[in-house]
């Protein structure tokens, strides 16, 4: 089956050419199938953000080639990026990174503004994501008064928002007890079982070894590590 | 719909901060309402100069003598009334007094009720030996209203008693504040100006488009004459109110460029909160252009707000209030200052030159800053 994304060789490096260049990664080399649900893991500092970050189109790679649904986008210009990402992938991050004045349909509203959509299909849209996660009810709520789990919901909601094709979730039990993870663990496999590709970082073995997990690929300073 | 949608999460965001935004409105309003105050005062001078001349001759003739302003024959009146396109020629009458009791300058003018603009407030213009009228700032500074009495010491170092027969009003005080109106020979008697001369001569002529070219006539002709135009003058009074006016915006120099410090430090500068938003919003699928948008009707917003709000409270500082402060120093010509009211007006043009002035810098220190932010890669924004 032709990959949806494809790393080559890829290298990244904070302030390259500075006193305090931080090489984060180095001659990484991955290909994720459609529908795939992919693990990364590694302890802290392995360079598992970067990694999705990378895949995310959020940065770009200071050597090697980042392929996306066949199109070469480590060249590609801002703009385009900025569009790939937004109709690609959704990202749920470690610290959630909601914004804390909103509310939770503000938050979870933010990917289509720059959309050609009106308001009230935006209000349709966002309904739909937070149904999706059980949050309906809490639409109105600021989100600085969520629980963890249910902040983490809304950044789900968030990422579902504009039907991506790749979800990406940066160690999403970090912040999670069990029963949450577990929870957690059961919506991604419901999302999987719709074709979303799912790409998680994680170093949690409850991630790693769930049955949802199709592939686990290890990570160590750097790069990939073959004892994964 | 895109740009509306933007334009309504900036609002939000700036309702968001309601401490911050409040703060910049409010220091931003302030100096918005200095600089329209300066510039608004100093615009109607010149406006009201310009109106109260508009009444006055097109040309007035002054006779020089080693440079310096002298008596003037009022036969050269014939002979400047000879040249062709000339109306009428008018001898006057005036020189200014130094009132020791007030320590302050009045202007004296005899009393010409054909040619003068002026109105009174109460009472009548002076007819009679004896008589007179005076502006409000002569009637407040020596504490006089009409049947009162008016002392002035004359050429002979004799006291002259007026009796006051009216009080002046104009369209604007600017004139009339220091001003005292006395019958043409009572007043040649007190300055003891000799008769067959007067203090200048007021030219009025046909054709508004000749002035220049009379004035020349008038020089050529004769020679020790120095003819001014209402043009010299109106430039006069436009020189000294611009400077005036510049005089006060170098003042408030120091304060805007403090301000300007603080508002790219602080005010409009990128904290980590709003850094942090912008990694957000390019990681959720927002354009750098989007975000630059986001800024800039941030900006606009507070900006347009703050001018609207800074010039109407210029507007009435200047219009409705009687100017506080700058009014003293604006238009300070005597030793009374005259209570300023001047006329309301708005100009459209010089509206739209400080809203250019004070929107556009604020509306960049607030694009600006955002730009770098914008224009990284949302991961590496997060991660400052």
């Amino acid at each position: 089956m032709t990959a949806l994304i494809r790393l080559e060789d890829v290298s990244k490096t904070y302030h390259p050419r500075q006193a305090d260049a931080v090489p984060a990664l180095t001659g990484v080399s991955l290909a994720i199938a459609p529908g795939e649900a992919l693990a990364l893991r590694g302890p802290s500092g392995s360079g598992k953000t970067t990694l999705l970050s990378l895949i995310g189109c959020m940065a770009r790679p200071t050597s090697g080639r980042v392929v996306v649904a066949g199109d070469e986008v480590s060249k590609f210009p801002e703009h385009f990026l900025t569009r790939i990402r937004r109709r690609t992938f959704g990202f749920v991050f470690q610290q959630y990174h909601l914004i804390p004045e909103l509310s939770v349909q503000d938050n979870v509203m933010l990917p289509l503004y720059p959309e050609k959509m009106g308001l009230a299909e935006m209000n349709r849209r966002v309904g739909e994501a937070l149904e999706s996660v059980g949050l309906a009810a809490l639409a109105k709520r600021r989100v600085t008064r969520l629980s963890g789990g249910e902040q983490q919901r809304t950044a789900i909601a968030r990422a579902l928002v504009n039907r991506p094709q790749v979800l990406i979730a940066d160690e999403p039990t970090a912040h999670l007890d069990s029963r949450l993870s577990r929870e957690l663990l059961e919506r991604f496999a419901m999302l999987k079982r719709t074709g979303l590709t799912l790409v998680i970082a994680s170093h949690d073995p409850l991630v790693c070894d769930d049955p949802l997990i199709d592939r686990v690929v290890g990570l160590r300073d750097g790069r990939l590590d073959g004892r994964a | 719909m895109h740009r509306v949608k933007i334009l309504e999460y900036a609002l939000a965001a700036l309702l968001r901060r309601p401490g911050k935004s409040a703060a910049i409105l409010t220091a931003y309003t302030l100096l918005v309402t200095v600089l329209c105050s300066v510039l608004l005062l100093t615009h109607a001078l010149k406006t009201e100069a310009e109106q109260l001349l508009a009444e006055g001759p097109e040309l007035v003739v002054q006779q020089t003598l080693a440079g310096r302003h002298d008596l003037i024959p009022e036969r050269t009146a014939a002979t400047i009334a000879a040249i062709p396109g000339v109306a009428s020629v008018t001898p006057r009458i005036w020189g200014y007094y130094y009132d020791s009791l007030t320590k302050a300058n009045y202007t004296l003018l005899a009393a010409d009720p054909a040619a003068s603009p002026l109105e009174l407030v109460a009472g009548r213009l002076p007819e009679n030996e004896g008589e007179c009228a005076v502006g409000m700032g002569v009637a407040a500074a020596r504490r006089i209203g009409v049947n009162d009495d008016l002392i002035l010491i004359d050429a002979a170092n004799v006291g002259t008693i007026f009796t006051v027969t009216g009080v002046f009003k104009a369209e604007s005080r600017l004139f009339t504040e220091d001003l005292v109106v006395v019958p043409g020979e009572a007043l040649r008697r007190f300055f003891a100006i000799p008769a067959g001369m007067a203090t200048d001569l007021a030219v009025r002529v046909h054709n508004p488009g000749e002035i220049e070219t009379i004035a020349a006539k008038v020089k050529r002709q004769l020679p020790a004459t120095r003819p001014i135009t209402r043009n010299d003058l109106l430039r006069t009074y436009r020189a000294v109110f611009d400077w005036r006016g510049g005089m006060m915006l170098a003042l408030f120099a120091s304060a805007l460029l403090a301000f300007c410090i603080l508002a790219w430090d602080k005010a409009t500068g990128l904290n980590a909160g709003e850094r942090r938003e912008i990694g957000i919003l390019k990681a959720v699928g927002w354009d750098t252009g989007d975000v630059l948008m986001l800024k800039f009707w941030e900006g606009l917003a507070l900006s347009l707000l703050a001018f609207l709000l800074g010039y109407t409270l210029a507007f009435a500082m200047v219009f409705h209030w009687g100017v506080p402060v700058l009014g003293d120093v604006l238009r300070g010509w005597s030793v009374i200052f005259p209570d300023l009211h001047p006329v309301p007006h708005v100009d459209l043009y010089q509206m739209a030159t400080l809203a250019f002035l004070t929107i556009v810098p604020f509306v960049a220190s607030t694009v600006i800053p955002a730009w770098r932010a914008a224009t990284s890669d949302p991961d590496e924004v997060m991660r400052q």
